[in-house]
């Protein structure tokens, strides 16, 4: 994986202006609820995707992270498109440099829906993770 | 912060040259849309409409956007410096939400029943009043550990209950109570069936306990326990116990019928492979990589379902801050019916009826 990485770093740096994307997640979970704690690697991303979602679903979100972070949540479309460093993905809620997220997240309509936490910095972080669906009414 | 949705109110903002007034006139009456107030000092309205009362306002030229009216709140989040790094436990359980409600009263007298407790630490010396407990091992009145370098689990205890919270100090507790420290086993961790049960005579015999944390256990019970348990119940304690880390069969006491037995939920989004089962677990909380309180003003990582038990003694220190009338049975059955189903559907012999819910649990407090 490293060398990988390594590879699409050169890739990207000839490339100029295209977004870095971090490294792959830690774990890629499909559940429907998550509490705990995770560690995310350097310039590692985590993300929660569920089963297809319905619209008026609401999904718990909530995190705390010691250091610079980023969340946002988006569809699957967009998500492939933000992980291939297309930067046209669109995402939201995007929110930077946040210790803490605890959002309730309407979902708007069905479909599946990534939830994402990056780690820009260049050292390890353990971060606390609340996911929790709630089936709409 | 925290945001969510009220159905149907919505804000207009309107063009400043337009007239407040006959905007105003014109959204109640050719629209038929009720205006609950004006935004003061600005040109706007909150107002209260369907789908279709918008879609119709939305083409009033004098209008610049129409939002959703959403609540945000404060998100308590202490300022202790290693509450965000290290306290995991408390953030998954949503003690943060709770809160939101209440942080805990100093009338809520918690009984720790354990080895001593430094209760000099910086983190717990106000929550102590005058009397700070008895040591039923030594026979005096002070409750403190024999052997500060390594009797290191009352202290720890302790301090996820009611370590000060938001005093830019190491680690938050689980509220604001008073504590009064019952030290029942000696500096190796054991204790004799006659001082427990003297401890919990102790902790009956207290107005002002209402609630009794035991972080400790034998895998067979006996009829002195037994005694304490019922008149601690008999007096309107709430009885929290550890369930056990031999991942067999439920320990004494969490075991008995009345006592609120509490699993350990591991890091990993699942049960502690050591955690205790059996049909007298009652319920779950963080109980791995738990950071607290130990003699000598310092902190320690520990494991165990010792350390959920006090995270659920707090949580029911929250519950009786904001009703003070809940009965053990009351306090049992609302962690019960409101914590998160984690593993198999319905009860199941790991996590009882799940992880416990801070807020959820507090808020059914509040209504019941």
């Amino acid at each position: 994986m490293r060398r990988i990485i390594a590879s699409m770093g050169i890739l990207l740096l000839l490339a100029g202006c295209v977004k870095v994307i971090p490294e792959e997640p830690v774990i890629e979970p499909s559940f429907e609820n998550y509490f705990g704690r995770i560690s995310l690697q350097p310039l590692g991303y985590y993300f929660a995707v569920y089963g297809t979602l319905k619209a008026g679903d609401t999904v718990d979100v909530g995190y705390m992270a010691p250091r610079i972070s980023e969340f946002f949540w988006t569809d699957s479309t967009n998500f492939e498109k933000w992980r291939s460093g297309d930067s046209t993905a669109v995402v939201r809620d995007r929110t930077l440099n946040q210790s803490v997220i605890d959002r309730y997240i309407v979902i708007p309509e069905d479909g599946q829906y990534y939830f994402i936490v990056v780690n820009w910095e260049d050292t390890t972080m353990g971060i606390a993770v609340r996911l929790m669906r709630r089936a709409g009414q | 912060m925290i945001e969510f949705i009220i159905a149907l109110q919505y804000i207009v903002r309107f063009d400043e040259k337009a007239s407040v007034d006959a905007f105003i006139n014109d959204v109640q009456k050719q629209y038929n849309v009720r205006v609950i107030k004006k935004v003061r000092n600005f040109p706007a309205i909150v107002v209260d409409a369907d789908s279709a009362a918008l879609e119709k306002i939305s083409t009033d030229k004098r209008i610049r956007y129409i939002q959703r009216n959403q609540i945000y709140r404060a998100l308590y989040i202490p300022n202790d410096p290693y509450f965000i790094s290290e306290q995991w436990g408390h953030f998954v359980v949503f003690l943060n939400r709770a809160w939101d409600i209440t942080t805990g009263n100093k009338n809520i007298v918690i009984a720790v029943i354990d080895e001593g407790v430094d209760y000099n630490h910086v983190e717990l010396i106000n929550q102590f009043g005058t009397t700070k407990g008895y040591d039923f091992v030594d026979d005096d009145p002070d409750p403190a550990p024999d052997d500060p370098d390594n009797e290191l689990h009352g202290t720890h205890v302790a301090g996820i209950i009611a370590a000060t919270m938001n005093n830019s100090i190491g680690i938050s507790g689980a509220g604001n109570f008073t504590l009064v420290a019952y030290r029942a086993l000696d500096e190796s961790g054991a204790g004799t069936s006659d001082n427990i049960f003297e401890a919990m005579l102790e902790a009956a015999r207290n107005p002002d306990v209402r609630i009794v944390n035991m972080s400790l256990g034998a895998s067979t019970g006996d009829s002195l326990m037994k005694e304490g348990i019922d008149t601690l119940l008999a007096r309107g304690k709430v009885v929290i116990a550890a369930t056990g880390n031999d991942g067999g069969p439920v320990n004494y006491p969490a075991a008995f019928d009345g006592v609120i037995g509490v699993a350990a939920w591991d890091t990993t989004n699942t049960i502690g492979s050591f955690s205790s089962r059996g049909p007298e677990v009652d319920v779950a909380a963080p109980g791995v990589r738990i950071l607290s309180t130990i003699p000598g003003n310092r902190a320690a990582w520990m494991d165990g379902t010792s350390m959920a038990a006090p995270l659920v003694s707090g949580i029911v220190g929250l519950m009786l801050t904001v009703n003070p009338n809940l009965t053990p049975q009351d306090v049992a059955d609302i962690l019960c019916s409101t914590a998160i189903d984690v593993l198999d559907a319905g009860r199941d012999i790991y996590s009882g009826c799940g992880l416990v819910n801070a807020e959820a649990a507090v808020k059914a407090a509040q209504g019941r």
